[in-house]
């Protein structure tokens, strides 16, 4: 149900979708699946967003560790590199909240949707 | 990823990524400090070496081959230095950084330029003086992980 949800919100143009490329969001989110992202949602600790890379021209698919008080995001990820290393981003930065993991619903996965 | 998926991503989806950057942030100013120690070996080394007396043919080759090689040794660790402190410049430090430290793009210019300074002299006071910045940015670089690693030359 939840899924027809989403797919109806992403052909009325309200969710954005994104492929995920590697391996530091295993094991909820794994290198292909495919993701919708609602661009108009509040985020907050424990989401996962996709958000723009603070100086590399990518964008990067993490979990929301701590929004600080002057609008700055902290992001985690269990693998890879996350804001401990390249720092925190501007929250304007952040392109929205990950509404649901598609590929790993379809296939039964247990994703975690928080 | 099911065909559905295949065709949707190559067509309109954007990629968010979720890679492990290069080799996973695996830095330390060890090596900087073992290069830069080798630029103030070798600055004495040539400070100490003394010209043949007499003109024995054996001798001077000897001394000319001797200082050649220190210069030629100065000059590669001083290049290497340069190349790593600028890759901790460049690829660890981050704008975020720049709150904790102010002085943090003065030290590795001022670091850089002794690396120079060391090359195109013989001049023992730049030598420790680069190897004064090395450790202030070893300081700097571990405190930043909330580390506390001690600063132990090789040389004593």
């Amino acid at each position: 149900m939840r899924q027809l949800r989403e797919i109806s919100l992403r052909a009325l143009r309200k969710r954005r979708p994104w492929r995920v490329s590697g391996d530091s969001m295993v094991p909820d989110y794994l290198d292909g699946d495919l993701v919708l992202v609602d661009p108009a949602s509040e985020i907050s600790q424990g989401d996962a967003v996709v958000a723009r890379h603070p100086f590399k021209n990518v964008e990067i698919i993490k979990y929301v560790a701590q929004i600080d008080d002057d609008d700055h995001v902290q992001l985690r990820s269990p693998q890879g590199d996350d804001s401990r290393q390249f720092g925190r981003v501007p929250r304007h930065t952040v392109r929205g909240r990950v509404t649901i993991n598609v590929t790993a619903h379809r296939a039964g996965r247990n994703a975690v949707n928080r | 990823m099911s065909m559905r998926d295949r065709v949707q991503a190559m067509f309109t989806t954007p990629v968010a990524e979720a890679h492990c950057d290069g080799p996973c942030g695996v830095y330390d100013p060890a090596s900087a400090r073992v290069t830069a120690e080798a630029v103030l070996s070798m600055t004495k080394k040539m400070l100490d070496l003394h010209v043949p007396e007499g003109s024995d043919d054996a001798a001077w080759a000897s001394y000319l081959n001797t200082m050649s090689r220190f210069a030629a040794i100065k000059e590669e660790q001083a290049e290497s230095t340069k190349h790593e402190i600028l890759v901790l410049w460049t690829d660890y430090f981050k704008p975020d950084h720049l709150e904790a430290y102010p002085d943090l793009h003065d030290t590795f210019w001022t670091a850089t330029k002794l690396c120079s300074k060391t090359k195109q002299n013989v001049d023992v006071e730049a030598a420790n003086e680069l190897m004064a910045s090395v450790e202030k940015i070893h300081k700097m670089f571990w405190e930043s992980k909330n580390r506390d690693v001690a600063w132990v030359p090789a040389v004593g």
